[in-house]
């Protein structure tokens, strides 16, 4: 069961824009999934999270972060981040972490 | 556009980034934010561009005690510079963070040199803010990446001490424990002895000689400023957060230039560093705010007008990522002239403004995310404020046509879809 959703981006801006959507989202099928957006640099206080998800302007760092994480690293797709669309991110996220079986 | 170019790019970028270097500079000059903030603060407080208040803090004798919050942090960065360094540095290469702080800063204070002074009667020795502002940066700079990395190595190697057999071996386990602190700050001792031999007299001399003096002619130009900003939106045309990437380098080349013209602000000395950091972020030029805005008005498209709807309230605040994703402006060559372009215009403008004395020398900090005529009005008085209005219209004039071609674009588009459906 994912608990916790972790967002990275340069300083966690425009990933709190899409962790509002993906909140609200999560609340309309009543999930109980904490979902957080921090500057990619305190990645490493949220190491009880389930799965991260990065802003795709720092996806040139998912080969760095998925050696050191021990959980998986996703870059979000480009269309559903400029649209914001939380819903279709929420959803995909928790269908790739259900077939990588956690 | 061949998607070779863009994954070698990316390889590229990935490669640099994942540097340890570049991401200890640039993560731990991230962390210094609520040092020079404050810094900045009081630089603000003491040259805000009003009269009537300059002169209530000089008769009642405040700006004596607003200058204490740019003594206490621009005037001796380079301390907090070592700490935040080896914090970064220790927790990449998992290393004991406080110690390497701890001995990162003891090393850094070993090459620092000592002046006397006279105080009354005695003479006693001082640390001058000349060696812990912002000309010690560079030093800062190597001294902690050096001892952090050089602890690490010691540690690691594990050197032992040959105890006799008879010594209990947590009696042996405390002294090697030692060693790796007391082997580091025994290397600077006796490099900051063999540097006393030679011409430089002291590694700060040295490491300003041999680094920062050469740099300075490169973070001195406004041209350096122009590529940087050039590379990011470069990058960002790939879908790379530009800045996030050129960060390391940026702040390198410009922030000692911020620091020293906030100390000068605060002490009463004239700012004298046109380019610099915080230049470079209050007037990079409002963008996105520009382009936001032009979204949420003008579009006839419905898939511009959805995302001027997202991007508009973000886009104030100089957030760019839905525009960047959602127009896009990623691999979209038809905006990729006016967004190069737009920071290059901007700089120039603001840079122009400056060199005619038509508006002061940047030496306040803005956060980036504050809206913009508000952010030029508080580092540079009404004429920040007009400046930045000038580079709106540049911008706005840069991106008209290739906004209204694309929108055009994106209408024929969506009733070429339309009438599919209807199956006319």
């Amino acid at each position: 069961m994912v608990k916790k959703i972790l967002l990275a981006c340069s300083g966690g801006f425009s990933t709190s824009m899409l962790v509002q959507k993906m909140v609200e989202a999560a609340e309309k099928k009543n999930m109980d999934i904490e979902i957080i957006a921090v500057a990619e640099e305190n990645i490493e206080n949220h190491l009880d999270s389930d799965v991260l998800l990065l802003g795709p302007q720092i996806g040139h760092k998912l080969e760095d972060l998925t050696k050191e994480l021990e959980f998986p690293v996703f870059v979000i797709n480009m269309a559903d981040y400029g649209l914001m669309n939380g819903e279709k991110v929420l959803k995909e996220t928790l269908e790739k972490v259900n077939i990588g079986g956690i | 556009m061949s998607g070779s170019f863009a994954e070698n790019l990316n390889k590229g970028v990935t490669k640099f980034s994942s540097n340890i270097i570049v991401k200890t500079i640039a993560a731990g000059m991230a962390r210094l934010l609520p040092v020079t903030m404050i810094g900045s603060l009081a630089t603000l407080l003491i040259s805000f561009p009003f009269e009537p208040w300059t002169e209530f803090i000089t008769n009642t004798g405040l700006i004596n005690i607003f200058s204490v919050g740019s003594q206490m942090t621009n005037d001796i960065i380079s301390i907090y510079l070592v700490v935040v360094l080896a914090y970064d540095m220790s927790r990449l290469i998992k290393s004991n963070q406080i110690n390497s702080i701890l001995v990162a800063i003891v090393s850094f204070f070993v090459v620092t040199p000592m002046t006397p002074a006279l105080v009354g009667e005695s003479t006693i020795n001082v640390f001058t803010t000349t060696y812990l502002g912002s000309r010690g940066m560079f030093v800062g700079i190597v001294i902690s990446l050096l001892a952090t990395y050089l602890f690490y190595i010691i540690s690691e190697k594990g050197l032992k001490i040959k105890m006799p057999s008879a010594v209990p071996p947590a009696i042996s386990a405390s002294f090697e424990a030692l060693i790796p602190a007391v082997g580091t700050v025994t290397l600077f001792v006796i490099l900051n002895v063999l540097v006393g031999m030679t011409q430089w007299v002291d590694v700060h001399t040295m490491i300003y000689a041999l680094l920062q003096a050469p740099l300075e002619g490169l973070g001195g130009s406004i041209w350096t400023m122009v590529f940087l900003a050039l590379l990011g939106e470069f990058f960002w045309f790939f879908g790379i957060h530009g800045s996030n990437v050129t960060s390391a380098v940026n702040n390198t080349l410009f922030m000692p230039s911020a620091i020293e013209n906030a100390s000068n602000v605060a002490s009463g000395l004239p700012a004298t560093k046109v380019v610099n950091s915080y230049f470079l972020e209050a007037f990079k030029g409002p963008r996105h705010t520009v382009l936001s805005v032009m979204l949420f008005f003008l579009p006839k498209s419905k898939r511009l007008k959805a995302i001027g709807k997202v991007a508009v309230v973000p886009g104030m605040f100089g957030i760019s990522e839905p525009m960047k994703f959602g127009i896009p402006m990623v691999l979209n060559p038809v905006l990729l002239v006016p967004m190069s372009l737009a920071p290059v215009v901007s700089l120039l403008i603001a840079y122009f403004a400056i060199k005619i004395g038509f508006m002061r020398i940047v030496s306040i900090a803005v956060p980036w995310t504050m809206p913009p005529i508000l952010s030029g009005f508080l580092v540079a008085g009404w004429q920040g404020a007009v400046v930045q209005i000038i580079q709106m219209f540049a911008i706005f004039t840069l991106y008209i046509p290739f906004f209204k071609y694309l929108d055009r674009r994106y209408v024929s588009e969506e009733e070429l879809q339309e009438n599919t459906v209807k199956g006319k």
